[in-house]
């Protein structure tokens, strides 16, 4: 097996509520020693009930959220160590795509600018350049190049999510993080949504780190599924695997809960290689 | 359409009115043959008439010009405090709801400045700079920045939190870049609004400055100092309050309905951000 281009290693975060009168203050653990490793070109899906902390462990990645413990390795580095500054050449390789496409994208904002403003940041070619690459990100998700002009509020909303594609894939990045990039839009856009995130892993072999809480959708997309339950990772397993195979009570729960056809689990019990469950929460 | 169309009335009949003032105080000298420091006591008190259209003083000199000129000061300072507070309420409210250690810094410095009554503090600092035109400016710049500072930190704090300014930050965009070239531009709406509104206020409080005497002093004109005069002769030169206390309410009518809908309709104007946010 190739190396993983990201490693993440006993991730910890804990909130605490405010102190009551006369009570203990108490402890949430949002991530509880998170490990995983995500291999170039894969599709990981963190699936999970909302609070579980996927979120939080999307967030972690790029550093929206600080963990209290743990490492994160990426191209051999541990990125938790590095300064804001020092962090700032890795967000190029490093891109998210938002659950409300709506809400990330600015809404003063014409379409061309919002598409222009990472490679400014990031000082990338001449404005001509720069045109360039904004047309090939526009036709690579499949908008026109007439919708440059355009702001973000005259767009459809899958059309906004597909900007919003654009501008995590404009800079060329190794790992997207999708945190619920489906569950804001139709459901009849849903599924084009998602092929085009397939597709466009396929053409550029990006690593998605997606989080859902949707398992079909999980299912039809995703190489390997990991399953959070309060902050721990309960069981981590390649697809078809995880789907025929379930071990953990609450990944079992979890898959019988899918309307529709009752659950075939006619795997066999123990775990095969890859296949990962937790002691926690039997 | 129509609903639009209705919204743009006020900023119609504010601007005219606005427009106005500002021909009267740019040309409003030009039209009268005299000068308004020339004292004439056989004219004393004389009314409106067709020699002197808003009639004259006690010392004999002209209204009108003494009006026009009075506008010039009011609008200058107007102006001047609106603009100068809007850029160190911008400065102010955007750096404090971006970083939290200077948030408590500045807010409380703003809390103790809007803690002492404006016009208290304007005269306190009159007082302690002596009367010139620049420091009713600046005594009146420091009485409107809180207030404006503060408008843009509220807006500010929610705009922080809209998830395409965390997207900028994912893109790698400095806190820089963010502030000025994705926040202040969400503010501005808010702030030209808030500016017109200052601009109103600042007019007010320069001539309760130069009607309480803090201000602009005699023999410059002012619209305060000639309300001031008018005081004790109510009773028989009843011109002498009417002018300056129409064009008062007149200027301030204007601004007022000019930011009113300056607001309606830039409210309406901006539907994401309002829809957008969860």
């Amino acid at each position: 097996m190739t190396n993983p281009i990201l490693s993440v290693r006993n991730l910890s975060k804990s909130y605490f509520s405010n102190k009551q009168f006369l009570g203990k203050k108490t402890e949430k653990k949002a991530m509880d020693q998170i490990s995983f490793d995500l291999y170039p070109g894969e599709t990981y899906a963190l699936v999970g009930e909302s609070g579980s902390g996927k979120t939080t462990t999307g967030r972690s990645i790029l550093k929206l959220a600080t963990p209290d413990t743990g490492e994160i390795f990426f191209e051999g580095v541990n990125l938790l160590e590095l300064s804001d500054k020092a962090w700032r050449p890795y967000r190029k390789k490093l891109q998210m795509v938002y659950q409300d496409p709506t809400a990330s994208l600015n809404p003063l904002k014409r379409v061309g600018k919002i598409l222009e403003e990472p490679l400014i940041i990031h000082r990338m070619g001449t404005k001509q350049e720069r045109l360039g690459k904004i047309l090939d990100s526009l036709n690579a998700v499949g908008l026109s190049p007439d919708h440059l002009n355009r702001f973000p509020h005259e767009l459809s909303g899958g059309q906004r999510q597909r900007l919003g594609i654009a501008r995590a894939l404009i800079m060329e990045p190794k790992i997207i993080v999708c945190d619920e990039p489906v569950s804001a839009l139709d459901v009849s856009i849903q599924a084009q949504i998602l092929n085009l995130l397939l597709d466009l892993q396929k053409k550029r072999g990006l690593s998605l780190f997606f989080i859902t809480h949707d398992l079909s959708v999980a299912r039809h997309l995703s190489d390997r599924i990991g399953v959070i339950y309060q902050g721990t990772l309960v069981e981590e397993a390649p697809t078809d695997e995880l789907f025929s195979n379930p071990i953990h009570p609450y990944t079992r729960n979890l898959l019988a809960s899918i309307p529709g056809k009752k659950p075939d689990f006619s795997g066999t019990g123990t775990p095969q290689e890859g296949h990962f469950v937790s002691k926690k929460y039997w | 359409m129509k609903n639009q169309n209705k919204s743009l009335i006020p900023i119609w009949i504010g601007s005219s009115i606005l427009a106005i003032l500002i021909l009267f105080a740019a040309f409003g000298p030009m039209l009268s043959p005299f000068d308004p420091f020339e004292m004439n006591m056989a004219e004393r008190f004389s009314p409106p008439g067709l020699a002197n259209l808003m009639g004259t003083d006690e010392f004999g000199r002209d209204v009108f010009i003494r009006l026009a000129y009075g506008a010039r000061n009011s609008l200058l300072i107007g102006f001047l405090v609106a603009f100068l507070s809007s850029l160190l309420g911008i400065v102010i409210g955007l750096y404090a709801s971006y970083y939290k250690f200077l948030d408590h810094l500045l807010m409380r410095i703003c809390d103790g400045l809007s803690a002492i009554p404006g016009i208290l503090l304007a005269i306190a600092l009159m007082a302690a700079m002596g009367p010139s035109v620049t420091n009713i400016v600046i005594a009146l710049t420091v009485v409107s920045t809180p207030n404006i500072a503060r408008i843009v930190r509220s807006g500010a704090l929610v705009i922080k939190k809209q998830p395409y300014i965390e997207a900028v930050h994912t893109l790698g965009g400095s806190h820089s870049r963010i502030i000025w070239l994705n926040m202040s531009p969400a503010i501005l709406p808010a702030l030209l609004v808030q500016a017109s509104f200052a601009f109103a206020s600042a007019i007010l409080s320069e001539a309760s400055l130069s009607f309480l005497g803090a201000g602009i002093s005699e023999p410059q004109p002012s619209w305060g100092s000639i309300l001031q005069s008018s005081t004790h002769v109510i009773g028989r030169a009843w011109w002498l309050a009417l002018f300056p206390g129409l064009l008062l309410v007149l200027s301030v009518l204007g601004l007022n309905l000019l930011g009113d809908g300056a607001r309606d309709l830039m409210d309406v104007k901006l539907p994401t951000t309002k829809k957008g946010g969860r």
